[in-house]
């Protein structure tokens, strides 16, 4: 007897995945930078030492310091408007714990 | 990757049933346990019977965006060998798992390892013989297994949380197999949850990111209070004390003590299990755990309040205490979902806290 099955393996999407990434920057000097925590402790600690670095060797500077309070929910609008506000020339994000 | 077109236009062909039980294995659809192929006939009327198009979108993820088709919930429904007539609770299930505050994709690829808890409550508890007695939460009952187990297939086909590649939960959950459960209406001193939230001639599902689950056992308890002050130490212990909310499933013999005075209502239990629900500062960092909450500097400028309390924000919401040295499970009484279920003999009642250290998911009702 034989049997015509489904395939239960689906995956269908709402939006189109695919994305372009951001150009590259060819010069680290100067540069401004965002910072946002995904919320778990620690992530600030993590965030903060490694903007260090960019500080102390290509004299970068934090516009912005962000938290998104919730390392388990997407990214609020509200955050994301507000670093594409600040015209920053990158954005350093962190996950703790 | 296979959409639902694919899906429906190129069925798999397999000569026999053996070998298509075990294509289901080699093709990583099934939990660990055999499944029922899902023959087109059989997926076919499990769509009849809630008259849904094929492609009609019943859940999202937010997160990954990805979709979940009426036809992808049935094939998976029939694997996890549900009937056509327990298909409406399933997809009732996903639709209240969609709502954006469950949210759905946290609670299933954290290493928290949540279970996510269908409970039905309502007529169709009886349509379906659905078990909300004895064993419960155990084996035994084709709905009440079929339909938690198909929320777990879809969770792996549909919406790829597969163990230890997206679904990263430290331990897992034995839930994570199936955890579906109905109300024991008749043995509620309460209104049956369908009643409590306004559905009185209805059926609905309540959907919970679960944690482990706690048996609370006291043979000894002969009034309210010594019953329920068991539940709340159960529900203040230093490993799931969270600001999440909490279901407590008492037991027929509990509640029956408890409801032998009808001036402990749902909401006095509520408010008695959440007073009593609590641990100290001390006890936190006695553990070396930080208390989560923030103290809000200057609360006397914010709306409402009253001289002496202290207010912090969790989650960004402003939450009152009078003592702030009081940690509570939850942040109000109506985050703790009381109802009955279970045997008639036996003090074995249960509490199942939240998925997660904060407020991270939000239980959800459909109706069905």
């Amino acid at each position: 007897m034989t049997l015509e099955l489904y395939n239960p393996k689906i995956n269908d999407q709402t939006k189109d995945r695919s994305f372009n990434l951001a150009p590259r920057l060819k010069d680290l000097s100067n540069t401004k930078i965002a910072l946002l925590s995904n919320g778990k402790f620690n992530a600030d600690v993590l965030l903060r030492y490694t903007a260090e670095f960019f500080e102390e060797n290509h004299q970068s500077q934090i516009i912005l310091d962000l938290n998104k309070h919730s390392a388990s929910r997407p990214c609020p609008q509200d955050i994301i408007d507000t670093i594409v506000r600040a015209n920053v020339d990158f954005m350093i994000t962190a996950v703790g714990d | 990757m296979t959409s639902t077109s694919d899906s429906r236009n190129s069925p798999i062909k397999v000569d026999n049933l053996n070998n298509a039980i075990e294509l289901c294995y080699k093709s990583g659809w099934t939990d660990g346990l055999p499944v029922i192929p899902p023959a087109i006939e059989l997926v076919d009327a499990m769509l009849d019977e809630v008259k849904l198009d094929p492609f009609e979108t019943i859940a999202e993820h937010i997160t990954t965006q990805k979709k979940c088709s009426a036809h992808a919930a049935a094939t998976n429904a029939v694997m996890a060998g549900c009937l056509p007539s327990h298909f409406p609770v399933v997809i009732a299930a996903l639709r209240a798992m969609s709502k954006p505050d469950f949210n759905y994709h946290g609670s299933t690829a954290s290493t928290g390892g949540s279970a996510h808890m269908v409970i039905v409550s309502g007529p169709i508890v009886d349509q379906l013989e659905m078990n909300s007695s004895g064993n419960l939460f155990g084996s035994g009952n084709r709905a009440n297994a079929s339909i938690g187990r198909a929320i777990r297939l879809i969770h792996m086909n549909v919406f790829h949380m597969e163990p230890n590649i997206t679904d990263r939960s430290t331990q897992g959950n034995p839930g994570k197999y199936s955890l579906c459960i109905a109300e024991r209406a008749e043995k509620s001193p309460w209104p049956s949850l369908n009643e409590h939230f306004g559905y009185s001639d209805e059926s609905i599902v309540v959907v919970f990111a679960a944690g482990g689950f706690h048996n609370i056992e006291n043979h000894f308890a002969s009034t309210p209070e010594e019953a329920l002050l068991t539940v709340a130490d159960s529900m203040s212990c230093l490993d799931s004390l969270t600001h999440g909310q909490s279901v407590v499933v008492l037991s027929p013999e509990t509640a029956e003590i408890i409801g032998s005075d009808k001036n402990w209502t749902r909401e006095k239990v509520q408010e008695y299990l959440f007073n009593n629900a609590w641990r100290s500062v001390e006890d936190l960092e006695r553990i070396g755990r930080p208390p989560m909450d923030q103290t809000i500097q200057a609360p006397e400028q914010s709306e409402n309040y009253s001289p002496g309390e202290t207010q912090f924000e969790i989650d960004q919401q402003i939450i009152r205490k009078t003592d702030p040295k009081q940690y509570h499970r939850g942040i109000a009484p109506e985050d703790i979902l009381l109802l009955v279920g279970g045997g008639d003999a036996g003090a074995h009642s249960s509490f199942l806290p939240s998925w997660s250290r904060a407020r991270n998911s939000l239980m959800q009702i459909e109706v069905i």
